[in-house]
């Protein structure tokens, strides 16, 4: 679901970059205010399993490839605010780094993926939790529940699916506003009839299994083993009765890390899936992608001669390196960077001010 | 009965507008010192991971090495990687620490090799600053998890003589006690000047002197009180005994040897 450069053309990523500002400005905002300091790491923790759950691909029959996103679970596990921050980091390490989504189409990935996915998923658990009898504003303890871990999927689901949605109008609507005096596209030659079933097909599918399956599980595991990383006040309570100790705190931290740990370690099976997503081809590859058995059979002007950002190690790889050790530093250097980077913006954002 | 007035001199308004006065020199050098007392005091002894203070000692001195020596940008990216995730276990606070001195490390190669841009060196301003940036983080990274009389002990093992130690462990002590003692002094200064005092900055040279002569002193009285206990000069070698979680240093020593000597060498052996 990642837009890379030159698949957009410049008019729309500044739309999205334009329309994701305010958003996430306000999610800052709220989490410099709201989210207590000595709590940033988890945000860290949050944006590493956000960024570990893009790492792993998973194939479709057909030669695509996708992934989970996680956006829904940690907005329910951390508020939508924070959860948005938190992905927001994950695709701009990835831009910036990795050369996973373009630096140009960094407002364009953050309105889908951070913004619609996140808020479109939250409301959604928002609702099904009222279905499920649960008021909107009633805080429940944070302990694992079916009712919740169902809620979670569904929301998941719909979160994914409203991300796909968006990207594929994104990709459909570009022949529309850029093409050449001869009518060929100058960014995303398909139309909106082919892109929108294109991204539709994998995410109503495997790729909306895999966020299910991630999410139930990152929510099983944090509310069973590290219920003190639930901190959405409107969904959780605060435990009642005594604090937990600093001993149960502790190895409920260790059980995060050690989570990460065991995630980057299985990073190397994201390469089992061969292909590229759609909508995510070099272009190289583009004039060779077929619509209804016929070739494009050229490759849009701004995707020859477009932006192109020269990442630190393109596609978690390496020159020199195993691909899958590649891929496990790329982990390694995703996941401790975003942790490091919350950490250090907690020294800098002010004490929460702790009303009555 | 006589009626009391208050003078109209209390009543009269009185501006007081202190002619500016050149004493800027006395806040920023209590600055400087009180900044240099609390790095010296907030060495952290608790370190995550308690490896022995040889073994921290003699992997950053490897790395730094190895990093200085790599031709392979590829090495420093994975050292690089290392270290980042040895941050990322770091508290907020001391992650702030150990980061400022790398950070204006780096940004000061950056700024120095800026010109090497114009001759058209574009992979100089990016390697050195990254080099610098990895080194002086993995010393920074050192240095704030270690208690300076352990380094003492380190170095004794590793065949420092004993009079160089003799220097470093006076020198860090008095690095701690001269600068308290200059704080003091120019607090003192600070209080008893007031208006304007065009000759404040004279003052300086008498600071510097009396702390030379109290240095010399407490260095002469330090002498004599370590005669008296029986330092005859020598340290006695320190033996850390070896723990199971020292092998993970060996294991990390091992391993960026193999990396460095594949990246540097290997390629070659291919072509």
């Amino acid at each position: 679901m990642h837009v890379p450069d030159n698949y957009l053309g410049v008019s729309t990523c500044a739309t999205l970059a334009v329309a994701s500002a305010p958003v996430l400005i306000h999610s800052i905002r709220k989490v410099a205010r709201d989210f207590p300091k000595e709590r940033f790491s988890a945000l860290g923790v949050a944006a590493a399993f956000s960024f570990l759950a893009m790492m792993f691909n998973v194939p479709l029959p057909g030669g695509t490839t996708g992934h989970a996103v996680g956006g829904t679970v940690l907005a329910v596990l951390l508020g939508p605010e924070a959860a948005c921050v938190a992905i927001a980091i994950a695709l701009t390490i990835q831009a910036l780094l990795f050369g996973d989504g373009g630096v140009v189409a960094l407002g364009a990935n953050i309105f889908n993926m951070a913004i619609v996915l996140t808020f479109g998923g939250y409301f959604a658990f928002v609702a099904l939790r009222k279905l499920f009898g649960v008021g909107a504003k009633s805080a429940t303890e944070a302990r694992f529940r079916v009712r919740d871990c169902v809620a979670v999927g569904i929301a998941s689901y719909v979160g994914l699916n409203l991300a796909a949605l968006a990207a594929g109008v994104e990709f459909g609507i570009q022949p529309s506003l850029c093409a050449d005096e001869a009518g060929r596209a100058l960014y995303c030659p398909y139309p909106l009839s082919v892109s929108i079933p294109a991204m539709a097909l994998g995410h109503l599918t495997l790729f909306g299994l895999a966020e299910v399956l991630f999410s139930v599980a990152v929510y099983g595991f944090a509310v069973k083993a590290a219920p003190g990383f639930a901190t959405n006040e409107a969904v959780f309570a605060a435990p009642t009765g005594e604090e937990p100790s600093g001993k149960r705190a502790g190895s409920g931290r260790a059980a995060l890390y050690f989570a990460l740990a065991l995630l980057i370690a299985l990073t190397p099976l994201g390469l089992l899936a061969q292909g590229t997503a759609w909508g995510e081809w070099g272009a190289d590859e583009i004039a060779e992608t077929t619509v209804d058995g016929k070739p494009l059979g050229y490759t849009p002007e701004g995707m020859a001669n477009g932006f192109e950002w020269s990442s630190v190690m393109p596609d978690y790889s390496a020159s020199g390196l195993p691909d899958w050790f590649a891929y496990v530093l790329a982990a390694i250097v995703g996941v401790s960077l975003s942790v490091v980077l919350f950490k250090l913006a907690s020294v800098f954002v002010s004490e929460k001010k702790v009303a009555n | 009965m006589s009626e009391t007035r208050t003078p109209d001199w209390l009543l009269r308004e009185e501006r007081i507008d202190p002619p500016k006065d050149r004493g800027a020199f006395l806040r920023k050098s209590a600055e400087a010192l009180r900044f240099a007392l609390s790095k010296a005091r907030r060495v952290d002894e608790r370190s995550r991971l308690a490896l022995s203070t040889q073994a921290k000692l003699a992997t950053t001195l490897l790395i730094v090495g190895l990093v200085s020596a790599s031709r392979t940008f590829l090495f420093v990216e994975i050292v690089g990687a290392g270290l980042l995730a040895l941050l990322a276990t770091c508290e907020s606070r001391k992650l702030a620490r150990v980061l400022i001195l790398p950070l204006q490390a780096t940004a000061l190669s950056a700024i120095i090799l800026a010109p090497s841009l114009l001759l058209g060196q574009t992979r100089a301003i990016v390697v050195v600053p990254v080099k610098t940036l990895v080194s002086t983080t993995a010393l920074s990274l050192l240095a704030h998890s270690t208690n300076w009389n352990r380094f003492t002990c380190a170095l004794k093992s590793f065949g420092v003589p004993s009079a160089a130690l003799f220097i470093f462990d006076l020198t860090l002590k008095y690095v701690v006690v001269l600068c308290e003692l200059a704080l003091e002094t120019l607090d003192a200064v600070r209080l008893r000047s007031v208006g304007r005092d065009r000759r404040k900055a004279r003052t300086l040279g008498g600071i510097v002197g009396t702390l030379f002569l109290r240095s010399q002193r407490a260095a002469q009285e330090q002498f004599d009180a370590m005669t008296c206990r029986c330092f005859s000069g020598e340290y006695r070698r320190f033996k850390a005994p070896f723990r199971p979680i020292d092998l993970l240093a060996v294991a990390v020593c091992s391993a960026a040897i193999a990396l460095f000597a594949y990246l540097e060498f290997a390629p070659r052996c291919f072509d």
